[in-house]
């Protein structure tokens, strides 16, 4: 719940805004809904419209398959979405910018070590686990300890594992497949339910009962939003932005073996797209940049969003680039009401 | 002669009135002070004089010319001038630079450089004399940096000068100077409105005053006609007849019953602060004084385990801690309500529960699940007794004024185990009613649960109301001790200019 509080305004604002464009918005809101949620309705009205809007322009958009894979898709935006907010949430100016490249390097380590057997699954459970500690003390050493701008760390450890990887991958084929338990939890179906969703709904559960409920929450918050009054109620800040780094960079690990199941096979720029989306994921869902705020469901909803926009937009016909295009318009759009709020106070 | 007359103004922010009947009439060669606890209104309506907010309602004439500023620049070039509480300088420009920021000199394609720093020059030596105007501004002290902020004001020759608590970051020889300077400034016609919390200065300052309570006018006083009554103005202030406060000193009296709470040795190797030690009794109101920014701040600081390059140890129940980190601190029971609330003290845009459970999250072994409810109890029960006006838990502290989001700060230690309050200027921006409110907690706190307090007030007024024993601090070091009848108001700014 008090994650939200401090929204209350841009909530508002977003309000007022929508209320503008749409009569009947107001009238659905009414005053009996919840304030704290009311961002991640109106993120997830938007995502309805966009799929009756979808489903008016290109036939076969609105049907349950299109939206089931929608979700399945989402689910790893999502997924590093909340690798992002973690670090974020903390402030300090947090992003991760190597989440995917750590992905794609415990994709490609691991995809060799299992090669399609299951009994290897536990040794690259490990050696994700390790790799991912290794990035995450990295980065977290380097902007907590050093004082670094987590920006040019985190583009830098990037740069660093991506070279890794083409070394890796140099002049010869990336060979091995994941395990068969990791493709049948990532890549298939159970009747028409992806799978995947059985990670991210436990994952998501858990993710906002702890920004809900417990001690980390209120740390990770009060940290973000003044670290001077943290550090002065007894709170150890830069231990507090190193974990988050080192968690971040664990979590990227692990969803790299997912999405190598998801893949069925590794390649070397597998996890650098989800970059740029699990940010606009987190901008889309509310949590302010600076830090001090948020929701990961308001996060799951701005990736389902997302999603859902660049499956319209591929479905026109308009590819990669319109993918990409709509990406950045949106985030504009989003931004721009947001901190529109900040000018007029 | 009328140079400004505002009638009925109304003003509202979302759902809050913070003017409903704002009546302000300002005459040449006078200075107006503007007088009101915190949420009057008054610094709404010098913002609305000068164009920072567009009234709702009401009229402003200026100069017989009834006027509608859309922003300060209009008002500026109209020549009325608004001096912000909050500093509104360039930190790495000079300070000259700073005072002839906006209206440049230019000969030909260049500034003229020479001219900008002689203006600078004649302002600043009355001012403030001695101030290096080539001096960068980030090295100032606040004090000083708020002169050059009215010098900057100035400097674009007013008709209409508006100083909104000037003199809260001020020592006493620059409020004097600043009071001389506007006494001049008066007299050769410019019309000053002058706001502050401290009455003494008002009094002393002003040929006349407007009162607001609750966003309207309440009273207007002039000097020339009526007496300079402190209780008539403080009743209009607070609403309500207010008995003269008399210090009550009962503690201390027999030595005897003195028990030594804590003894605080700080070895330090930073320039705003020295080798320090002290003593502090149980139930003791110790207060520090001194002039502005002689390291009572960083005192505190280091006290609370919180001055990183300073090592303080302290000795308590015939134990000896080496405080490193606030943590060491806030386990032992020594406990800091920081100066700057909103800064160190707050999360602004987080709840009062929020902010209010927070510092629980730092002890070691705190369950990871917070007891929601059991916690939400406590502050209710902390709520009601700081009488902290709230709308509820879960509004955010922002919403709150200055002295309820102090109360805030002080009340979220109360579920510790206080042993020694650290409270650094709790009283500054905070109105006369809410600060009264506070001082007499804490003296209760102390003489009812055995605390020791260490306060350090920048008004020397409430260290002679409020505090057992005085220590003069200058430069870093405690130079002076006051006890029993030996503190007054009087003594202790005495003692706090005689090391000069």
């Amino acid at each position: 719940m008090l994650p939200c509080v401090e929204n209350s305004v841009k909530v508002r604002r977003m309000e007022t805004f929508l209320k503008k464009t749409f009569p009947w918005y107001g009238w659905i809101l009414g005053s009996w809904f919840p304030m704290q949620y009311r961002k991640a309705f109106t993120i997830l009205l938007l995502t309805v419209l966009l799929y009756v809007g979808g489903g008016v322009i290109v036939p076969g958009f609105l049907t349950l398959e299109q939206i089931l894979l929608t979700l399945k898709l989402a689910a790893f935006i999502a997924l590093f979405g909340l690798c992002q907010m973690i670090v974020i949430v903390a402030g300090g100016g947090g992003l991760d910018l190597s989440v995917g490249y750590t992905a794609t390097l415990t994709a490609v380590l691991t995809a060799s070590i299992m090669d399609g057997r299951n009994a290897y699954l536990g040794v690259a459970l490990l050696v994700a686990l390790v790799l991912g500690l290794l990035v995450g003390l990295a980065n977290g050493a380097l902007t907590s300890y050093l004082k670094l701008p987590p920006l040019v760390v985190t583009l830098a450890m990037a740069d660093i594992l991506q070279g890794i990887v083409n070394a890796y991958v140099a002049g010869k084929a990336i060979t091995g497949r994941p395990s068969p338990v990791l493709v049948t939890l990532a890549a298939r179906l159970t009747g028409v339910f992806p799978n995947i969703l059985f990670v991210l709904i436990p994952v998501a559960v858990l993710a906002i009962l702890v920004f809900e409920r417990t001690k980390w929450e209120q740390i990770l918050f009060g940290v973000g939003a003044n670290e001077r009054t943290a550090y002065l109620c007894g709170i150890n800040v830069k231990k507090v932005r190193f974990l988050t780094f080192v968690a971040s960079g664990v979590l990227a690990s692990l969803i790299g073996l997912l999405l190598l199941g998801n893949m069925g096979i590794a390649f070397k720029d597998m996890g650098s797209n989800y970059v740029m989306p699990s940010i606009a994921a987190v901008v889309v869902g509310g949590v302010p940049l600076a830090g001090g705020g948020g929701s990961y469901f308001g996060v799951i909803l701005g990736s389902i969003f997302l999603q859902a926009l660049t499956n319209l937009l591929t479905a026109l016909g308009l590819g990669d680039a319109g993918k990409w295009l709509g990406f950045g318009i949106i985030l504009f759009a989003m931004l721009s009401v947001y901190a529109g709020n900040r000018r007029s106070r | 002669m009328v140079v400004l007359e505002a009638r009925g103004i109304r003003k509202h922010f979302g759902g809050v009135v913070a003017l409903s009947d704002g009546n302000l009439c300002c005459r040449q060669g006078r200075i107006t002070g503007l007088l009101g606890a915190n949420g009057s209104g008054k610094s709404t309506m010098s913002k609305i004089i000068a164009g920072v907010y567009k009234p709702d309602g009401g009229e402003i004439w200026y100069k017989g010319r009834l006027v509608h500023y859309r922003n300060p620049s209009e008002a500026k070039r109209d020549g009325i001038a608004l001096v912000f509480q909050n500093l509104s300088l360039v930190p790495d420009l000079t300070v000259w630079q700073n005072v002839v920021l906006g209206m440049e000199k230019s000969r030909g394609i260049f500034l003229d450089n020479q001219e900008a720093k002689q203006i600078a020059r004649d302002i600043l030596s009355k001012l403030l004399p001695g101030l290096d105007i080539t001096r960068k501004v980030y090295e100032l002290s606040p004090g000083e940096m708020q002169i050059v902020e009215v010098a900057k004001a100035i400097a674009e020759k007013p008709q209409l000068l508006i100083l909104d608590e000037p003199t809260a970051a001020l020592e006493h020889a620059q409020v004097k100077s600043l009071f001389a300077y506007m006494r001049a400034l008066a007299q050769s016609g410019v019309a000053i409105v002058f706001t502050s919390h401290r009455l003494w200065e008002v009094m002393e300052i002003c040929d006349d005053v407007t009162i607001f309570r609750n966003g309207a006018t309440v009273a207007y006083i002039d000097f020339d006609r009526e007496e300079k009554d402190p209780e008539t103005i403080i009743g209009h202030i607070t609403g309500e007849v207010v008995r003269p406060l008399l210090a009550e000193r009962t503690f201390g009296e027999g030595s005897e019953s003195r028990e030594i709470l804590l003894r605080a040795r700080i070895r330090s190797r930073v320039k705003s602060l020295r080798d320090v030690s002290l003593e502090l009794a149980r139930g003791e109101i110790l207060g520090i004084g001194g002039l502005a920014g002689q390291g009572q701040n960083e005192l505190l600081y280091a006290l609370a385990g919180s001055f990183p390059g300073v090592q303080c140890e302290v000795e308590m129940g015939g134990k000896k801690i080496i405080l490193r980190r606030p943590q060491d601190a806030i386990q032992n029971g020594i406990l800091l309500v920081p100066g700057d609330r909103q800064k160190e003290g707050l999360f602004l845009e987080h709840s009062v529960y929020s902010n209010m459970v927070f510092p629980k999250f730092g002890l070691p072994r705190h369950p990871v699940v917070i007891p929601e409810k059991k916690y939400r109890r406590e502050c209710e029960d902390v709520v009601r007794l700081l009488s902290i006006k709230v709308s509820g838990l879960d509004a955010p502290v922002s919403t709150l004024s200055g002295g309820n989001q102090q109360k805030v700060v002080v009340g979220k230690w109360l579920s510790f185990n206080v042993k020694v309050f650290l409270l650094a200027d709790p009283a500054k921006g905070v109105d006369i009613g809410a600060k009264k409110d506070l001082y007499e907690y804490i003296r209760r706190l102390a003489r009812e649960r055995g605390i020791g307090v260490i306060l350090y007030a920048s008004d020397h007024e409430e260290l002679a109301q409020y505090a057992d024993r005085v220590l003069i601090m200058y430069e870093g070091s405690i130079v002076a001790e006051l006890t029993g009848e030996g503190i007054s108001e009087e003594a202790i700014t005495a003692a706090s200019v005689q090391v000069r």
